[in-house]
């Protein structure tokens, strides 16, 4: 984890979201799931960085790109729509724990990628790390419209089988992503039986809790990737806590930046 | 004008301070987790986050929102009790060179007094805060800082237990905040520090509902400055003892008003969550203004032209 100035390379804007390129000289890794806390540099209105699901990462030997996808719904998502190429960001990062692929980079499992709108932007370092281990992996992928299908042909070039679902029906399954999640579970209950999936989600809460419901149903081992509100990102406000029932049957309050963002599902207590 | 070599040195509560800069309790974890961005030696000390006698879980999310300028929160002090602290955290934190101040945290005296007790036998704590200040637990917290009476009684109980310089971190929630600095101070307070959080309050328009789950949170970070500068003078004309300065210091200018208003030290809080380097650029604004003024911080105290 450091802080880096990093320099904005590119700044796309589609729909309600953006798709922010920066680049610095550091040479590090991200870890897939792990986020960054942003703002523009110097910036103090708003106070605290927002945080942000690394979307991809690059480097290159001598330097180090990674970009992020957000969703502007507020003041701080609002000035990252503003930067400009060659504007300075504070970046905080790499954070929270990565995604831990051991239960299903064993021969003969499979992984099943269930995201909704802007969630998707945390699993798609994870798909391309699956794709590397050789792990086959599908992804259902859920929005309001077609818009909001977040990385949607970044994870078709991946090869990846995609199911799509989408509210208004513009496109794919129309009605929720937890849907053809259910169906494909039906159809393939005898593999399904045998433990060969296991299930990484990001997206709304209520999307979440739908998925950790359907695979507990039906015995799957399911993994979210929690978005807490956060205000340091690195552990020490104790602001951004889940949930997580421990073995003594007690609640215990983990933080979602430093113990997560990645929580098993069947640990979790959804409290809305 | 002094011509001392370290013109940020001084003096607060009997320790000697090499700059008057404190990261916040709270803010600063158990001040390891910064070892990444800086070396901790730097600093004139540092509060650790409030420790109870037992570990507490603190509230249910959402516990943070951001507003205006500013934070709620209402963690309900989370922490790792005392004796994690003394165990996993103090050891690592004696390699430091700095004051490590104990955030003290209870719901009754007899709490306050066992934690101050299991601090005693261990090495490495140079002086507690009492925070009888926080507005975000059901019961104690401001029951001592809104009532004079106890305060001074909380403090009294506590000087008796060490001989350690007590500081006592004051609520701006009280009736009169000056009235409790007075009691603490006839208790035997070595210094108070001003001002933990204001309770406040906001609301999801479209839920209805409030934006944290303990429906109210301490109000912190640059919102509140002004009128934690205020308190902090009027304090100031009322009292002796030490003032420790808080509230939304975000950079060296923001410090300087603390301290011509009558603080001989500043901490500094939710500014280390935006950037956990803001220590040592205020350390740095102060040290330039000084040099280039040919003044000391210990002769800036107080000096307010009114
Ligand atoms: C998330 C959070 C947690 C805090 N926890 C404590 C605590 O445990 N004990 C304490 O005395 N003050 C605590 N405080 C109060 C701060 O130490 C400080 O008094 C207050 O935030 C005002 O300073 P600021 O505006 O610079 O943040 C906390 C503040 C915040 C924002
Ligand atoms: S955001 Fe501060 S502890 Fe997680």
């Amino acid at each position: 984890m450091f802080d880096v100035v990093a320099t904005v390379s590119e700044n796309r804007h589609f729909g309600g979201y953006g798709h922010l390129t920066v680049t610095t000289d550091r040479i590090f890794e991200s870890g897939s799931g792990q986020f960054a806390m942003l703002k523009p540099r110097g910036a103090f209105d708003p106070l605290l960085r927002r945080a942000m699901a690394i979307y991809r990462h690059v480097s290159d030997g001598k330097s180090t790109s990674v970009e992020f996808i957000y969703q502007v719904f507020g003041r701080g998502t609002e000035n990252l729509r503003r930067l400009n190429p060659g504007d300075s960001v504070e970046c905080l990062l790499p954070l929270g724990k990565p995604f831990d692929i051991s239960p299903v980079a064993v021969g003969g499992r499979e992984a099943l990628l269930v995201a909704g709108g802007v969630g998707s932007a945390a699993l798609f370092l994870l798909a391309q790390q699956l794709r590397r281990e050789g792990v086959p992996t599908r992804l259902f992928l859920g929005g309001r419209s077609t818009v909001d299908l977040i990385g949607l042909d970044d994870f078709v070039a991946l090869g990846i089988p995609v199911h799509i679902a989408t509210n208004d029906g513009t496109r794919g399954f129309a009605g929720f992503v937890t849907q053809p999640l259910e169906k494909f579970l039906a159809d393939n209950a005898d593999d399904v039986k045998e433990g060969k999936y296991v299930a990484f989600t990001c997206g709304p809460t209520p999307m979440m809790k739908a998925v950790a419901h359907i695979c507990e149903k039906a015995n799957v081992l399911a993994y979210a990737s929690l978005e807490e509100r956060m205000a340091c990102g690195f552990g020490v406000c104790v602001g951004c806590v889940a949930g997580v029932r421990c073995d003594d049957g007690e609640t215990d309050f983990q933080r979602v930046c430093v113990e997560g963002p990645v929580f098993r599902c069947d640990q979790l207590v959804w409290i809305e | 004008m002094t011509t001392s070599s370290n013109p940020l040195a001084i003096d607060i509560a009997g320790l000697e301070f090499k700059n008057p800069v404190i990261p916040a309790s709270g803010t600063f974890g158990y001040g390891l987790e910064f070892l990444p961005f800086f070396d901790i030696s730097k600093l004139g000390g540092f509060c650790t986050k409030g420790l109870s006698p037992r570990p507490l879980k603190g509230n249910p999310p959402p516990r943070i929102a951001e507003t205006a300028a500013g934070m709620l929160n209402a963690i309900g002090l989370q922490n790792v009790g005392v004796r994690a602290f003394v165990e996993e955290k103090l050891p690592k934190l004696r390699e430091y060179d700095l004051h490590v101040i104990a955030n003290v945290f209870g719901y009754s005296i007899d709490d306050f007094l066992e934690v101050v007790a299991v601090l005693e036998d261990a090495e490495g704590v140079a002086g507690y805060e009492l925070n009888i200040s926080c507005p975000n637990v059901k019961q104690g917290g401001t029951q001592f800082g809104n009532n004079p009476a106890m305060a001074a009684e909380v403090t009294e109980s506590v000087k008796k237990a060490t001989k350690k310089p007590v500081i006592v971190k004051l609520s701006p929630n009280a009736p009169s905040i000056v009235e409790v600095a007075r009691a603490v101070e006839g208790a035997g307070a070595d210094a108070v520090s001003l001002v933990n959080t204001f309770v406040g309050m906001s609301i999801d328009v479209y839920t209805r509902k409030p934006r944290i789950a303990f429906a109210t949170g301490g109000l912190s970070g640059p919102a509140i400055r002004p009128i934690a500068v205020r308190m902090v003078y009027e304090v100031s004309q009322a009292v002796k003892i030490p003032r420790i300065g808080i509230g939304g210091i975000a950079t060296w200018m923001d410090a300087l008003e603390f301290i011509i208003a009558g603080a001989s030290g500043v901490q500094i809080g939710t500014a280390n969550y935006a950037d956990p380097c803001v220590s040592l650029k205020v350390i740095e604004g102060l040290e330039t203004y000084c040099r280039e003024r040919h003044v000391t911080i210990a002769e800036l105290v107080g000096t307010l032209r009114v």
